[in-house]
């Protein structure tokens, strides 16, 4: 449990670092559609799944990833960490402090939407995020060989 | 025991979660087949029982037209899976309609009664055809797994209803409609009123075909001839996911009728864009030479005229035009229903996800709004899904009475597609006046397919289709 706790929370870094890589290529191929082809974006081809500029499988992979992919991690993260809590102290702590700030990252990131001032907050909150993991790995990685805390 | 308890409550913690997502997803499992007489859960909005009479009752496929009577407009369309190319030569793997997409334009004089004898040719999926906006009886409505089954490959079905209100109209597929729709298989039906207008009637179909915006399937611009100073009706259908803001370069305009129904007392604008909902129509009368914009396609009227700013501000429809009579009084309600649409996690079918929920439900476990024939309806359909939703009702038209508390002042406002914005909330109201078992769902049709679909039901009736069966997926 100790190890997968601390590989659950490497990833769920990783996926942090893939979701701002992801959005950032996205706007800068969108921005680049817009300013330099004279593409028109509107909210009907926003909503049709075929629409394609060089980058635009960056919003397809930062939604998916955003909804479904990282809650699921952070489920699984939270149940390992609260089983890992016998060989990691902290880890249910952690586990579920990382769990939260997904929670209200998912929230940022919808809420977004209709509160665009919202979204630095989704960013800030991913740098939160990113920063819990390494250290909730990092900790983890520090238990090891040393004789389980009972 | 401290350390003991340090141990155990993680563990115990953890099984409860993996317990209660067990459970979670259990329950959302759809099974195989379903009739929607089934599904989720009775909301009777304060009006009385239906009482035992689920199953029972008139089957939806007796309410059709009067057989009796001979059709006045006879039309054959072929639905086909194909690769076609758009009169601007762009290619394109999606359906046509008697080999075009849009298909072709189905005309009617108000009162007549139509007959389109639909062939599927070669979609494996199976079709149906939807009368978008048409009060049709329900037999009539194209719903797979409701009010038929899908048409199979080489199979005809034949529909048949009178176009009793003169308007802009559409039909489109409602078997697989979040791929059929997007990739073609729909056109435009133009009920035109008894006495001939002295306006000549032009149409500006939008749809987004392969990532590129059109207007009756050109890229870019469709161009009709007009003389200077012709004064031009332009029937403006959006059929794509999302609304679009339409706004005229070269002329002032008049929105002379929303969804199919005349606005009363409408007059000239030429500073604001007009929001056409998904799914729904808007009529502008125009004077040539003018460029109506859809979004990022056109529809030039006489000779090309620059193209002029975006108007910042949009007409609003609650006090457009002057008032005049409902026919009914929606102050004097039998039944008051709440669609609230809402985001959560949980699962769909299985599915995990953030799912669009209604009244707090995940589908299927939905509301079934319970309505009796003659019975005046109001629904608060209020939006808190961080994403707009064109909310259409099947088979009748419900007037707007306001929006987030403001009191429609204008003309009645009868739609049947409603873009409510993320944070809005809307009043409608109408009479249940067209027995049957009708869908009221989103028209972006992707969040048709992700559960946003409930079902006003009528006393009385019921329905022999299963959705699931025979292949039926009306979304």
């Amino acid at each position: 449990m100790r190890k997968a706790h601390q590989v659950l929370a490497y990833l769920l870094a990783a996926e942090v670092v893939i979701q701002a890589m992801a959005i950032a290529y996205a706007l800068a191929g969108l921005g680049y559609w817009v300013m330099e082809e004279g593409g028109v974006l509107t909210k009907q081809l926003i909503d049709d799944e075929d629409l394609t500029f060089q980058g635009v499988g960056g919003f397809a992979i930062h939604g998916m990833n955003g909804m479904m992919i990282i809650p699921l991690l952070g489920i699984v993260f939270l149940v390992v960490s609260l089983l890992a809590n016998k060989q990691v102290p902290g880890a249910a702590k952690r586990g579920g402090i990382i769990f939260g700030l997904l929670a209200l990252q998912v929230f940022l990131g919808l809420t977004s939407h209709s509160a665009v001032l919202l979204a630095p907050l989704h960013a800030l909150n991913g740098f939160g995020i990113f920063t819990m993991c390494v250290v909730a790995a990092r900790k983890a990685a520090a238990q090891d060989g040393e004789p389980a805390l009972v | 025991m401290r350390d003991r308890l340090r141990v155990v409550l993680p563990v115990v913690a953890a099984l409860a979660i993996v317990l209660g997502l067990g459970w979670s997803w259990w329950q959302s499992l759809v099974p195989g087949s379903y009739s929607v007489m089934d599904m989720g859960y009775e909301d009777l909005g304060g009006g009385p029982s239906m009482g035992g009479m689920h199953h029972e009752g008139v089957s939806v496929t007796s309410l059709v037209a009067d057989p009796a009577r001979a059709a006045d407009v006879r039309v054959a369309l072929t639905a086909r899976k194909e690769s076609f190319r758009l009169p601007t030569g762009e290619q394109v793997d999606g359906y046509t309609v008697n080999g075009t997409s849009p298909g072709p334009v189905i005309r009617a004089v108000e009162g007549q009664l139509v007959e389109v004898a639909l062939t599927n040719a070669n979609v494996t999926d199976g079709v149906t055809l939807h009368w978008h906006g048409v009060e049709v009886p329900n037999a009539e409505d194209g719903v797979a797994g409701v009010t038929q089954d899908a048409v199979a490959p080489g199979k005809t079905y034949t529909y048949r209803f009178v176009a009793s209100r003169a308007g802009t109209f559409w039909y489109h597929s409602h078997q697989v409609s979040h791929t059929q729709v997007r990739r073609g298989l729909l056109g435009a039906l133009v009920v035109t009123p008894r006495a001939r207008s002295p306006l000549r009637d032009v149409l500006a179909l939008s749809h987004v075909y392969g990532g590129k915006a059109t207007v009756n399937g050109h890229v870019g611009a469709d161009e009709v001839p007009a003389r200077p100073g012709e004064k031009v009706r332009v029937r403006l259908l959006n059929t794509d996911n999302a609304a679009v803001r339409v706004w005229v370069s070269g002329s002032a305009y008049r929105l002379l009728a929303v969804d199919g129904y005349d606005l009363h007392g409408p007059t000239a604008v030429t500073d604001r864009a007009v929001l056409v909902t998904a799914g729904g129509r808007a009529d502008l009368e125009v004077t040539a030479p003018a460029r109506v914009e859809l979004g990022a396609a056109a529809l030039v009227v006489g000779t090309d005229v620059p193209k002029g700013t975006q108007p910042t501000s949009t007409l609003d429809l609650l006090a457009y035009g002057t008032p005049a009579p409902l026919g009914f009084d929606p102050d004097d309600a039998d039944r008051r229903f709440r669609y609230s649409i809402g985001r959560r996690p949980g699962f769909l079918d299985g599915k995990p996800g953030l799912w669009w929920s209604i009244n707090g439900h995940l589908f299927p476990d939905v509301p079934m709004f319970v309505v009796a024939e003659g019975e005046v309806v109001r629904m608060t359909i209020s939006n808190h899904s961080g994403a707009a939703h064109p909310m259409h009702l099947h088979g009748h038209h419900a007037v707007v009475l306001s929006r987030d508390g403001e009191r429609a002042t204008g003309s009645p406002w009868w739609s049947d597609s409603i873009e409510v914005g993320s944070g809005q909330t809307y009043e409608i109201a109408f009479v249940a006046d067209n027995p049957g078992v009708w869908m009221d769902h989103c028209h972006n049709l992707p969040h048709a397919a992700q559960g946003l679909v409930a079902h006003l039901m009528y006393e009385g009736v019921t329905t022999p289709f299963r959705i699931g069966h025979e292949g039926n997926e009306p979304e």
